[in-house]
């Protein structure tokens, strides 16, 4: 089932590695060719600083966009259980193995998106500042990802179809749950509490250290280690619903 | 000697509508199930409770002695009645997601199989026609000398030469000591293939026989007489009787048993001419799902 999993997700880390390298690419090509209008803080575009942990959600969302496809392989699996329950594999197995190549990819995908952005940096020739909390960024930020990668496969995995009205929801319902941080009613804020406990991107928030950020406050309180921590329990538990869902289709 | 197949009361419910209904049935190893009925006569439900796709509401699923599990697959062999496939996987891919699969896969086998059935293991599964998918599927079951092979209509799609290379692989695979329950639509393949017919009819399992006892145990005696059928005197009411039809001066009986006295019985009756028919198993599938109707 590695090998089914693999190639099912090939086209699609082909198509998206090169979507992305060519914006790198395309995004390097116009600023060396801006010589004299970009200026930023009184120099040219590329001689700026650029934090490190400042790129971390542009990879996250690279890579949430790669596994906002990967999300639906056990639902994709599902079309053909006649084929993956007959093999002398236990089927939490299968769903596992489905699980583990697309996390391998996720983190793939994420890894590659940092190359672009560290090849656009250097493209530029921009200078990047490192940060101490720079590992726990990246712990969060992939975790993010793969979270979720992770909600996509529960909320999709025993669905015969119609997974394109899931994701395609998901994105605008994630964004205005995390965005929901007023206190509206104690009920209401309850539901939204309890909703963004499964919604990734409502630990980002303070995670670019922004003053934006900070004013903001956040649901989900504390050092970007002990969210990223969070971040990936809640991811084992989002896979274990999926894997568990899945093994209970009918075929 | 354990069954190699064996269903014992199964039975489906869906809501109130019984889809299989307190089936039982044992299939000797190295024998050739046919499985017939009409459309909706449960049994594809009969095989997905057999393969642990659906649970059974009652009644229990064995193969070679033991309940349905992961290491069951490792020789049993299943291709459903729409070939299921990865469509983004090419022949050659299927093929190698089977070597890694299975202790069992023959590689030598499986090239005999796609040969036989002209396929191009570079060619992708999504632009395969639905006879070249029952091909695949086909190639991809045989590949592995399952000890147990379950096929739902697996000669759907495919052309008549190639139906016959699947009867091949079937008769082949028993000869081999392999144990293969199929169905079919087609009574002449099950005629040609199996040596035990099973016929089920709105769930209900309602014959169990093998070919020969249900060719010598059925006949048709069909009489003509010079005007209309007289008077049967009470023979329609004999058990060994399953069908009488008249049509005009010919008088058609289906019996069951010692169709020589039935013969000598409407013989008295003074016909022009009479003769008994053996019955080809399909007058006998029709029967019996007729008989069950009534």
């Amino acid at each position: 089932m590695l090998l089914v999993e693999t190639l099912r997700l090939r086209t699609w880390s082909i198509w998206w590695a090169a979507v992305i390298a060519a914006l790198g690419i395309v995004l390097v090509t116009t600023v060396q060719h801006v010589h004299t209008a970009v200026v930023v803080n009184g120099s040219r575009f590329g001689a700026i600083d650029i934090p490190l942990v400042a790129m971390a959600p542009v990879a996250m969302f690279l890579a949430m966009i790669y596994a906002t496809s990967a999300g639906l392989s056990l639902n994709k699996e599902g079309q053909t259980l006649a084929l993956s329950w007959t093999k002398p594999v236990p089927r939490p197995l299968v769903a596992l193995r489905i699980v583990a190549v697309d996390a391998v990819a996720v983190a793939a995908a994420y890894t590659f998106a940092w190359l672009v952005i560290l090849g656009v940096i250097a493209g530029v020739g921009g200078s990047l500042v490192g940060s101490a909390v720079f590992p726990a960024i990246v712990a969060l930020s992939l975790g993010v990802a793969l979270m979720w990668y992770a909600l996509i496969a529960a909320l999709t995995s025993a669905l015969p179809a119609n997974t394109g009205v899931v994701v395609g929801f998901l994105w605008p319902v994630a964004l205005i749950l995390s965005a929901l941080n007023m206190t509206i009613n104690p009920t209401i804020d309850l539901v939204i509490r309890a909703l963004n406990a499964i919604n990734p991107l409502a630990y980002l928030n303070n995670s670019s250290q922004s003053s934006a950020d900070q004013q903001m406050g956040s649901y989900w309180q504390g050092p970007p280690d002990e969210r990223a921590m969070v971040v990936w329990l809640v991811s084992c538990g989002l896979v274990a619903v999926a894997v568990g869902l899945w093994t209970r289709r009918e075929a | 000697m354990n069954a190699a197949i064996s269903l014992h009361a199964l039975t489906k419910r869906y809501r109130g509508f019984t889809a299989v209904d307190d089936i039982t049935l044992d299939i000797e190893p190295g024998s050739i199930c046919g499985l017939l009925g009409p459309n909706g006569a449960g049994k594809t439900t009969t095989f997905k409770c057999l393969l642990g796709f659906t649970q059974p509401t009652s009644g229990s699923v064995a193969v070679g002695g033991k309940p349905i599990g992961p290491e069951t697959f490792e020789t049993l062999a299943y291709v459903p009645e729409r070939a299921i496939l990865w469509d983004h996987l090419t022949i050659g891919e299927h093929l190698a997601v089977y070597r890694r699969l299975y202790r069992s896969y023959d590689e030598a086998r499986a090239r005999e199989i796609l040969a036989m059935f002209s396929l191009d293991p570079k060619k992708s599964a999504k632009k395969l026609s639905k006879g070249m998918r029952s091909a695949l599927a086909l190639t991809l079951a045989f590949s592995i000398r399952p000890r147990v092979l379950i096929l739902d209509e697996p000669s759907s799609g495919l052309d008549p030469l190639h139906q016959r290379h699947v009867l091949d692989l079937m008769i082949d695979a028993a000869a081999n000591k392999a144990t293969v329950l199929f169905s079919s639509h087609n009574v002449g393949q099950v005629e040609r293939a199996a040596d035990r017919v099973a016929i089920l009819n709105r769930g209900k399992l309602i014959v169990n026989q093998t070919i020969d006892e249900l060719k010598t145990g059925e006949k048709i005696i069909e009489a003509v007489f010079a005007e209309a059928p007289p008077t049967l005197n009470g023979l329609a009411d004999d058990p060994r009787i399953l069908r009488i039809d008249q049509v005009g001066t010919t008088l058609r009986a289906v019996t069951r048993g010692d169709s020589d006295e039935i013969a000598q019985r409407i013989f008295a009756l003074r016909p022009r001419s009479i003769r008994t028919i053996d019955l080809n198993l399909e007058d006998i599938f029709l029967n019996a799902v007729a008989g069950d109707q009534r």
